[in-house]
């Protein structure tokens, strides 16, 4: 990584305040790739606690882990499986809205496949439930789309 | 990205689901592949709107060409001479399976009544097929976006009656962003005028007319079927290799007579229906016995040529149309390429066509005429793994493929000024 001209080194630590009050290191590296919390570091500077008040202990630890690895240029297919094999549908979409919010572009777009993979296989109520979307189709209109795509319909798993 | 919601967090610990902003959900959703998205059109009417606005559409075929596919061409039936066309995702087939590809009904070509696939934009296959008429054919299209299920009727016919579909024709399909058309292009080679006479059909014209005609001589003119590729469809503009000056016929050992300088890419504005002609690049420099050939990487138009026999050289043109643009992509040495199973084949010899360089740029998929694998080239490790599919697959009529919403191109006749 190319050293910046002025006094941060690669070694220097940014310190992160969750939403729910504790505190998290991550390297000033990582910390540019959320452009959110680097936005913030200008205004505040980077030796005070940047306050994150949309994102919680939760979430941060794991975006914080993604972009460690980020940084050293070892994110690979096999590391993104891993990373989500454990999170379920909901977990993941909220990670999704913390990468948004931390405008952290890498792991926005994985995250927006990631989620459009995982509906792939299920049923549109499912989608529905998962988006807090509410059905206005009558079951006729309903039932003449479902017909005149039924080729689309093939193949679905059951709700998990 | 949007900026971050005011009213949007809700507490880890709180039972109601997070709700995602509009205009993420547009983002997940492009990421969708097409039957799903077809699926959740029921959702609600507001997706069903959204999913079919041209401006999404638009967004999921943009992001849709970040994981293409490659239409492969192959016949499962020996007896009645099929075709089957499968696309088959580029990120799949790095992964080399060792896969009989399914005899699946819906990728048959007879039952569409065409034989061929002349080329693939947005997502529509455009496809070919004839029938023959006492000494006559009559040739027609048909347009197929197979993730849709949308195939158009039988169009744009054509009677072929001495010169031949096999020796004289050379389709080509490609798309018009300015006037949202797709077009297919025919050049029909004259021999007795020596000159390529040039066609075009608008998609939702009745007839296909007449535009200049082609100002060299395409390559490669001998015999090959229409759905080898011949083409390359690059932002709204369709390039041909060909060498200028006075027609001949390049005979099989005639490629000594050829002076490099000879050779020329003329590239024909899909908008303008004009011609413009670019040099190859001046590191090309030697004649050998090899054609050389161009296609699409990355977006960009490329060169491919034998160099000295030792390797296989691919120069690509960072800026389409600057002729001092063109810079050597990879040089890679035939010792590379080789097989240990196939060492009676002769590599320096033989025409090779890239078909896809992988995003990271590591993975080159490479073919050659003499063998039936397709080659994934490792550029890392500079180590060549044939593919495993086991079926006969024609790799020269490969077409890069993407899967789209696009659902209907017969645009309803416009008159051009």
């Amino acid at each position: 990584m190319a050293q910046e001209a002025s006094s941060s080194t690669s070694s220097k630590t940014i310190s992160l305040k969750t939403g729910d009050g504790e505190i998290f290191e991550i390297e000033a590296s990582a910390a540019k790739q959320m452009k959110t919390v680097q936005r913030l570091i200008d205004d505040l500077g980077d030796d005070i606690t940047i306050p994150l008040h949309n994102v919680f202990s939760k979430e941060l630890p794991k975006i914080i882990e993604y972009y460690k690895k980020d940084i050293t240029g070892e994110i690979t297919k096999d590391f993104e499986a891993e990373f989500v094999k454990d999170l379920n549908d909901d977990e993941v979409k909220v990670l999704f809205l913390a990468a948004n919010y931390l405008d952290a572009n890498k792991l926005f777009e994985f995250l927006s496949q990631n989620i459009a993979d995982r509906l792939e296989s299920k049923s549109v109520e499912y989608v529905r439930k998962y988006f807090g979307v509410e059905n206005d189709f009558t079951p006729e209109e309903e039932s003449k789309l479902r017909e005149e795509r039924a080729w689309s319909f093939r193949g679905i798993k059951e709700d998990e | 990205m949007s900026s971050p919601p005011a009213k949007l967090r809700v507490q880890p610990d709180d039972e109601s689901p997070a709700i995602l902003p509009d205009e993420l959900i547009t983002e997940v959703l492009s990421h969708a592949d097409v039957k799903s998205l077809m699926q959740m059109r029921c959702v609600s009417k507001t997706w069903d709107a959204m999913i079919s606005d041209p401006k999404f559409v638009k967004l999921h075929l943009k992001r849709a060409s970040r994981n293409p596919s490659l239409t492969l061409f192959l016949s499962k039936s020996r007896i009645d001479g099929d075709n089957n066309v499968v696309p088959f995702p580029v990120s799949c087939l790095i992964e080399n399976p060792m896969i009989t590809l399914p005899n699946d009904p819906y990728f048959r070509l007879r039952a569409k009544e065409c034989r061929y696939v002349i080329g693939s934009c947005n997502g529509w296959l455009c496809l070919l097929g004839y029938s023959s008429i006492g000494a006559y054919r009559q040739i027609w299209l048909r347009f197929w976006n197979p993730a849709m299920h949308k195939m158009t009727e039988k169009l744009g016919y054509i009677w072929d009656n001495i010169l031949g579909l096999y020796t004289h024709f050379k389709f080509a399909f490609g798309y018009d962003e300015l006037s949202e058309t797709y077009k297919v292009v025919l050049l029909i080679l004259d021999e007795a005028r020596n000159r390529t006479n040039v066609q075009i059909l608008s998609l939702g014209d009745d007839m296909w007319r007449s535009i200049q005609s082609f100002p060299a001589v395409p390559l490669p003119f001998r015999y090959s079927n229409p759905g080898v590729n011949d083409v390359v469809y690059l932002n709204g503009s369709l390039n041909w290799l060909a060498l200028r000056d006075s027609f001949r016929s390049i005979g099989v050992y005639g490629w000594k007579n050829v002076n490099v300088k000879e050779f020329v890419i003329i590239s024909l504005d899909l908008g303008t229906e004009t011609y413009r002609q670019l040099m190859p690049p001046c590191g090309f420099d030697e004649m050998s016995p090899v054609e050389p050939s161009i296609c699409v990487l990355k977006d960009c138009l490329c060169f491919s040529n034998d160099y000295k026999r030792t390797d296989f050289v691919i120069w690509k043109m960072e800026v389409f149309g600057v002729e001092e643009s063109w810079t050597q992509l990879f040089r890679i040495s035939y010792q590379n390429l080789q097989s240990m199973h196939l060492d009676f084949v002769d590599l320096q010899y033989s025409q090779w066509l890239p078909l896809h360089l992988s995003d990271h740029g590591d993975t080159l998929i490479l073919a050659n005429k003499q063998e039936r694998q397709a080659i994934l080239y490792n550029l890392r490790d500079n180590r060549a793994v044939r593919t495993r599919i086991t079926d006969d697959i024609q790799w020269f009529s490969a077409k890069v493929h993407v899967e789209s919403l696009v659902s209907d191109i017969l645009k309803p006749q416009v008159h051009q000024p």
